[in-house]
């Protein structure tokens, strides 16, 4: 190892975050190389350094402030799941209402043609589909074909 | 015995509410230790620490009991101090003399054991310290708190920075060489004179 991969793992040393070989190859460059070691005594000191600088105490009533706000978060969150769920609940209803309106419109619609179409119709109803477009043109035949002789 | 209590699923909601007071108790001082540091002053230390309880005790039902809570919450601060930063373009600094004059921050007794010059050392040189972290990068920033300040091992810091150990390790020391290089050249005196008093 030489000075510069030495210095590079000089805070992880001082850390005692290396292990096996990479550590005794530390050990061998460190005990011979006074410039290292210097360096190594520098960073300790800046470690010592930040550890042992104060923090400022917190305003007495932070603790007080913070159990409030959990409070408030407590009792706001199942306000808010009713609120949600009213509201999906709403929003599912009339989804389900405009369909029910829709098909039954629909169903009332395509009633309506047949009925106004009279019996004639119904059998190319039942084999082109719910849309019947095809069954203006066939009319008449299927009519014959229908109401001939039994 | 609360943290055993999490173990139960069926925690009501009253079980829940009490196990995070206590949480709070336990870890607020740190974690606004943490926050200090972080954003370099006091108002937004506190909408720091406010925010990191918030979204604890909104996605409390995720924690997992067998990591300690400090860990989980620190990951949770990080990342909303990283919004922070992003939502506000920089972060803003007060005067630390000016934070101490309007009687917003107290400062805890110093440690009895330390020698009075050390204690003198470490409190002239806090405020170079304060700036020199304050004008690193975030990341360098957090994982030298991380590791120097709050003292936790370079796993538990990737893990807290979702980040490997190998960037970690990259990010501390180069970390501290700025603080180093910050110091040695903004208050060269004080800081050889700590060093030759270790």
């Amino acid at each position: 190892m030489n000075c510069k991969s030495v210095q590079s793992r000089l805070s992880a040393y001082l850390d005692r975050e290396l292990g096996g070989d990479e550590l005794l190859q530390m050990r061998a460059h460190m005990s011979a190389c006074r410039e290292c070691r210097c360096e190594a005594e520098g960073l300790r000191s800046l470690k010592s350094l930040l550890g042992g600088i104060q923090c400022p105490e917190p305003p007495e009533d932070l603790a007080h402030r913070l159990t409030a706000n959990m409070i408030r978060q407590r009792y706001e969150e199942p306000r808010q799941t009713i609120r949600f769920s009213a509201l999906m609940f709403a929003g599912v209803t009339a989804c389900s209402m405009l369909a029910t309106l829709l098909v039954l419109n629909f169903g009332f619609g395509r009633h309506e043609q047949e009925s106004a179409r009279g019996p004639l119709g119904q059998n190319s109803v039942v084999s082109d589909g719910p849309f019947g477009d095809h069954d203006f043109g066939n009319g008449p035949i299927l009519s014959a074909a229908n109401f001939g002789p039994r | 015995m609360l943290f055993t209590a999490t173990k139960d699923r069926t925690l009501t909601v009253g079980d829940r509410a009490l196990l995070f007071e206590s949480l709070i108790q336990d870890s607020y001082k740190q974690a606004y230790g943490l926050a200090y540091r972080l954003t370099g002053n006091v108002a937004e230390a506190e909408d720091l620490v406010q925010e990191s309880f918030v979204r604890a005790y909104r996605f409390f039902h995720r924690y997992d009991e067998t990591l300690p809570f400090t860990s989980w919450l620190y990951r949770i601060m990080t990342n909303a101090h990283i919004d922070m930063v992003r939502r506000r373009g920089r972060i803003k600094t007060t005067s630390l003399e000016a934070s101490g004059t309007d009687g917003a921050t107290t400062w805890d007794l110093p440690d009895s054991e330390a020698s009075p010059d050390r204690q003198m050392l470490l409190n002239a040189l806090d405020e170079p310290v304060q700036k020199a972290l304050t004008s690193m990068t975030v990341e360098f920033r957090t994982a030298v708190l991380l590791a120097d300040v709050e003292g936790l091992a370079y796993e538990e810091v990737a893990e807290i920075m979702r980040t490997s150990v190998g960037t970690v390790r990259s990010r501390i020391h180069r970390g501290r060489k700025q603080i180093r290089n910050y110091l040695l050249k903004h208050a060269p005196q004080t800081y050889r004179s700590f060093s030759d008093e270790l």
